[in-house]
């Protein structure tokens, strides 16, 4: 399959958790230059970048704190400012927090889960937006997951179907400058144990019934940001194993 | 039909107009107590009052900022002390932000967030315990219609989605229900700022019930949502807009 990534700049954040690392490497393979973003782990965020520049690519790091516009500004600015421009966004966003009863859910971790996700996402796009309508091409990569379709968390469900409605309204708001944007659904997916948070081991009745491998859903990040998806827009890729069939 | 929501506790945020001031008659005319909120107009909350009492029910009304956290425990608190329960939570309170993305500022951002997703965590997690020491309850919350065609100014609507089915699924073993309605283009009158663009009903005609609809088709839905007959119904969106999108 010819994705024409060759040269493009993918940003990715959250760089070293959930999907963050295998999709980097995964875009690096196509020949993708990379500025990947992580919290506060700068020596962590060096070695990722070091074994994706091994494949060849140019890769740039930053620290950034989501949930501040102003750090999010400043990335975004980083990264143009060493890489030329930003093609693709691969808003790999997690904050992290173990599952709640929804009565026991103390309103100040929602409210910091919601920054962070929602509301980090809406300035992240702010700052990417004006580049990719002014080079009429770009490609928007959210996240979803198994909690938003199957009730299984109210934390986690709330900002996955949040990212559901913000990826339509992207679609629709800017698909006219030939920027596409998706979500993936992930579910059952190996790394998302390590995490800590929610989790769907296999079972009897999963169609699939196996953990799903983080290089399964790097592969459709590059797929759904390849020059040949520019039909495919405000879409939910799930990959779960058939757990839920949307 | 028999609704069974006579003598229930039904609290409605936002009950000042359009259809907070709707679902309060309605639920009135079943012969439902209210408890209704609005943070600013005590005056368009006061008259929503006086009307539904002519059915004859009890109506307490407090001033409330739905996306405070301890203001929304002392609206509560107050309800429960005046009945002694909550049966019936209707979110109705919101706010939107028109246009897209980039024309979006942080401030209209966070107030989506605010009344939109963090107003009916809230107000959910307060009445949760006594829904639960009765074992019946029904949390409705609003959708609309800009979040499944997409428009980013809906997201936390969105995410009010995913909180409604979490909700659904912790609380249905006490007969507790949470479902959303979603209002397409419904006349009202708009809040100033929060107008359509283009004018009331422009563009509806390529829609199958080609009109805007009224406050109380949607009302009707909420009285059902609520009633005793959807006892089996809860974690789902109930789409009211003419068929303007089919889920």
């Amino acid at each position: 399959m010819e994705t024409n990534l060759k040269g493009k700049t993918v940003l990715v954040t959250d760089a070293l958790h959930n999907f963050g690392t295998p999709t980097a490497l995964a875009f690096a393979r196509e020949g993708a230059n990379l500025f990947l973003t992580t919290l506060s782990d700068h020596e962590q965020l060096e070695h990722t970048a070091r074994a994706v520049s091994s494949l060849g690519v140019r890769v740039v790091t930053g620290l950034c704190d989501l949930s501040s516009e102003a750090q999010v500004e400043a990335a975004v600015h980083k990264c143009i400012a060493a890489l030329g421009r930003v093609d693709v966004v691969v808003n790999n966003v997690l904050f992290p927090v173990p599952a709640h009863a929804f009565g026991a859910v103390p309103f100040e971790v929602w409210k910091r889960k919601m920054e962070v996700e929602l509301t980090g996402s809406f300035f992240l796009f702010k700052a990417v937006l004006p580049r990719m309508i002014a080079q009429q091409w770009g490609r928007i990569i959210n996240f979803t997951g198994l909690a938003a379709f199957q009730g299984t968390d109210a934390l986690a469900g709330s900002t996955e179907l949040g990212m559901v409605g913000m990826t339509r309204g992207m679609a629709r708001e800017y698909g006219k400058y030939n920027i596409t944007a998706n979500c993936i659904g992930a579910g059952g997916i190996e790394s998302e144990e390590a995490e800590g948070g929610l989790s769907f081991p296999p079972g009897a009745r999963d169609p699939i019934n196996r953990w799903g491998k983080p290089e399964e859903i790097a592969f459709l990040a590059v797929s759904l940001a390849s020059a040949e998806a520019g039909y495919v827009t405000g879409q939910c890729v799930m990959a779960n194993g058939g757990k839920y069939f949307l | 039909m028999q609704t069974g929501l006579a003598g229930k506790v039904v609290l409605i945020t936002g009950a000042t107009r359009n259809h907070g001031r709707a679902s309060a008659l309605a639920f009135a005319e079943e012969g439902a107590h209210l408890l209704l909120c609005t943070r600013q107009s005590m005056d368009l909350l006061e008259e929503t009052a006086h009307m539904s009492s002519a059915s004859g029910v009890k109506v307490v009304t407090g001033r409330c900022d739905v996306t405070d956290e301890e203001q929304v425990k002392a609206f509560v608190q107050q309800g429960l002390s005046e009945f002694g329960r909550i049966d019936v939570v209707v979110n109705n309170a919101g706010w939107r932000a028109r246009g897209d993305l980039l024309s979006i500022s942080t401030e209209n951002w966070l107030a989506t967030m605010g009344v939109n997703l963090h107003a009916p965590f809230l107000m959910s997690q307060a009445v949760l315990p006594s829904m639960v020491q009765h074992r019946w309850g029904r949390i409705i919350n609003y959708s609309g219609i800009a979040g499944f065609r997409g428009s980013t100014g809906t997201t936390a609507k969105m995410a009010a989605e995913g909180l409604t089915r979490a909700i659904a699924r912790e609380y249905g073993k006490y007969n507790i229900t949470a479902n959303l309605i979603g209002p397409g283009s419904i006349a009202v009158i708009r809040t100033p700022g929060q107008e359509i663009p283009g004018g009331e009903g422009a563009g509806l005609e390529a829609i199958p019930i080609p009109r805007q609809g009224t406050v109380d088709e949607c009302t009707a839905t909420v009285v059902f949502l609520a009633s005793a007959q959807a006892s089996y119904i809860t974690g789902q969106t109930y789409l009211v807009n003419g068929g303007a999108y089919f889920l």
